[in-house]
């Protein structure tokens, strides 16, 4: 049984004439202790798809219309509340994109990990417990640390302490949605370190949402690139690295600039990410596919799996 | 132990919390400092009131009917009281200047309650002979010590403001954060409640209210009364401010990551959306407090508050009423000062940590 399986997963935003379909039909499974990045340009459902695992969509207006999401075998679709917030931060954790504005600015940090620690793990909401977490996230003089407001805290810092907090109540799963978008290289370079390091030390699964793809290939174990609320294309990391099928995904690869060759005008996929509620019919990516056919805007293609654990949502993908 | 010697663990430099950089602010405006400490001392003495009054508040002398103010005179090092014997016409008192009796501290005089509990009969001061009356802001119609009942009304006076303060705002403070936090229809309903409870004209629902309940009631009940329909129609602007604030902190990241640890709804609402409207929550209350202590002048005024003879600073006014009174009478005004005092310090001091919670002024 994988930890995460995502059957089918249909959500609305808004309910009857008024409903936009934000994700159609999407499937994902995650293993224990695996990595998998969820790639993608901004407004095509990333977000919105790591958000309901633990169902913290606002609903309304989120509206779940179809499919289910088993956590550890249970439809968190279907939990009561109470069974949701033993979830939330205990089976399944989040890092999100702006650590400074994950903090709360009124409370100090040994406040805020406690928080994460009590309604999980009561008996360890102690100092010692937290300075562990602390170290654990390779924070130097954590016992000081815990006096800190977090606006004394660089962007690095702040989100190592969000790790922290992620860590609390050892989840099996770490949900962490554009962990280094809001950090300068370097800092994101370390962070995507200690994301490495903790997955191996601790042995839990890891899901990565980015639209940097540089980040792929370092974390990855399987990548599921994501256009307008559907996957297109999913695949072991290396291999879609060095040999992209979607045309999408190919499009996305030839946006990141390089640093070898000829320097030539970098490339950009031309156009937008449809609107929700607006995709166009058929191939959802025909509008801006630089091979697009006729028959394209006809039918929407199926995801299938053309070689081993590779699917592609293209039937001309050879 | 002046040569450093190179520390092994170099000591992090606690940086100011927030609080330590709004008290930092809060110290550098004077009148702010001038109102809160003239607060205070208002407080302090209401407190110790009984032991500060010469006399008791309900205490009649029928020799001293509008008694002027007696200053005490020295006499050497001594301070002391003439005797004072009525001369001609209505009201008129003269000072018998060789007849006098020194003023002592701590003596025996009437009966009260320290704080409403010990029984006492000391007073900080006083000349333990009623022919020699302490007067320091003259005697009311009854011939009742004004600085006596200056005393025991700012116990009603000034807790009446803090006590309504704390009803209303932590009504407000947790309508207002549902409302917001929930949104949605939740947020209509209370919405339109407050819209409801804010267009009743304040004054007539006072009075009507007031006016469902018996004419006899004790003084305690009717201060009950009073605090309790003020925050009643207080509350609504509150709940109306902290929705919005919460509305938009509900979105703010730090409750979406509250809610990923498994929060819930009434822990984010208390422990995280409401602890950042603090700072507008004090500066507010700081603000309302005067609106309390007017109220509770209005409506004694109006005799439908506090009952004689009971005292407070509302009810010592309606005596000043009258223009006659008024202008040969004019210590009855002293309620009226001490109003203006402590409004205006309460407003002062409100405005001096308006600027110090706003980390932009400086």
């Amino acid at each position: 049984m994988a930890l995460l399986e995502i059957n089918n997963l249909k959500m609305d935003f808004g309910k009857g004439a008024d409903a936009a379909r934000a994700l159609d039909g999407l499937s994902l499974t995650i293993g224990a202790g695996e990595t998998v990045c969820l790639v993608g340009e901004s407004g095509c459902g990333k977000t919105v798809t790591a958000l309901s695992i633990a169902r913290l969509v606002p609903a309304p207006p989120a509206h779940y219309v179809g499919g289910e999401i088993l956590l550890n075998g249970r439809n968190t679709l279907t939990m009561s509340a109470r069974e949701l917030q033993a979830i939330r931060g205990g089976v399944v954790s989040y890092v999100f994109q702006d650590p400074g504005a994950s903090l709360n600015p009124v409370f100090r940090i040994g406040n805020q990990i406690k928080e994460a620690l009590k309604p999980h793990r009561p008996a360890r909401a102690t100092d010692a417990e937290m300075i562990r977490l602390l170290k654990l996230v390779g924070i130097s003089a954590p016992e000081s640390r815990l006096k800190n407001y977090p606006f004394e805290l660089s962007g690095g810092m702040q989100q190592r302490v969000m790790i922290a907090m992620a860590l609390a109540s050892e989840p099996r799963l770490l949900v962490a949605d554009e962990p280094t978008t809001a950090l300068d290289v370097t800092i994101q370079a370390q962070i995507l370190d200690l994301l490495r390091d903790l997955k191996q030390r601790l042995g839990m699964a890891i899901l990565l949402i980015t639209h940097n793809l540089g980040i792929v290939g370092d974390m990855a174990d399987r990548v599921a690139v994501m256009y307008a609320g559907q996957i297109v294309e999913l695949s072991p990391a290396k291999e879609l690295l060095r040999r992209p099928l979607h045309p999408y995904t190919q499009a996305l690869m030839n946006s990141v600039p390089k640093l070898r060759g000829d320097v030539q005008r970098l490339s950009a996929i031309p156009g937008n990410v449809p609107r929700i509620g607006k995709f166009p019919p058929g191939c959802r990516f025909a509008p801006r596919c630089p091979v697009a056919r006729p028959e394209c805007s006809d039918k929407l293609p199926e995801l299938i799996e053309v070689e081993l654990g590779r699917w592609v949502r293209c039937p001309f993908w050879k | 132990m002046e040569t450093a010697a190179p520390q092994p663990n170099p000591v992090i430099e606690q940086p100011l919390s927030p609080w330590q950089l709004f008290w930092r602010r809060l110290k550098r405006r004077r009148i702010a400092l001038a109102g809160g400490v003239i607060l205070i001392g208002l407080y302090a003495v209401s407190l110790f009131a009984g032991f500060i009054a010469p006399y008791r508040y309900d205490r009649i002398d029928d020799r001293s009917f509008f008694h002027p103010p007696t200053p005490p005179r020295w006499q050497g090092f001594h301070l002391v009281m003439p005797r004072y014997e009525k001369g001609p016409g209505t009201f008129n008192y003269r000072a018998v200047l060789d007849d006098t009796k020194p003023v002592h501290f701590f003596v025996r005089g009437d009966k009260y309650k320290l704080f409403g509990l010990l029984p006492a009969s000391i007073h900080l001061f006083g000349t333990g002979d009623p022919n020699y009356p302490v007067y320091l802001l003259g005697a009311d119609q009854f011939g009742r010590d004004e600085f006596s009942r200056l005393l025991y009304g700012s116990q009603i006076s000034l807790s009446i403001g803090v006590v309504g303060i704390l009803l209303s705002f932590s009504m407000g403070m947790i309508m207002g954060g549902i409302s917001g936090y929930f949104s949605g229809r939740t947020d209509m309903v209370i919405m339109r409640l407050c819209e409801l409870i804010m267009s009743i004209p304040a004054l007539y629902l006072i009075i009507s209210l007031r006016a469902a309940f018996p004419p006899g009631m004790s003084s305690a009940k009717v201060y009950a009364m009073i605090v309790v329909i003020l925050s009643f129609i207080g509350w609504a602007s509150m709940a109306r401010v902290i929705r919005g604030m919460a509305l938009s902190f509900r979105e703010q990241q730090f409750v979406l990551a509250a809610r990923a640890l498994g929060q819930t709804h009434l822990k984010i609402i208390v422990r995280h959306i409401l602890p950042n409207t603090f700072s507008y929550v004090i500066v507010a209350a700081t603000l309302s407090v005067p609106y309390y202590i007017l109220g509770e002048v209005v409506l004694s005024f109006l005799g439908v508050g506090i009952q004689e003879p009971s005292a407070s600073w509302g009810n010592m006014l309606t005596a000043a009423q009258n223009i006659e009174y008024l202008r040969n009478y004019p210590w009855l005004l002293a309620p009226g000062a001490a109003i203006f005092v402590t409004v205006l310090a309460f407003n002062f001091l409100g405005d001096g940590l308006r600027d110090a919670a706003d980390a932009k002024s400086n």
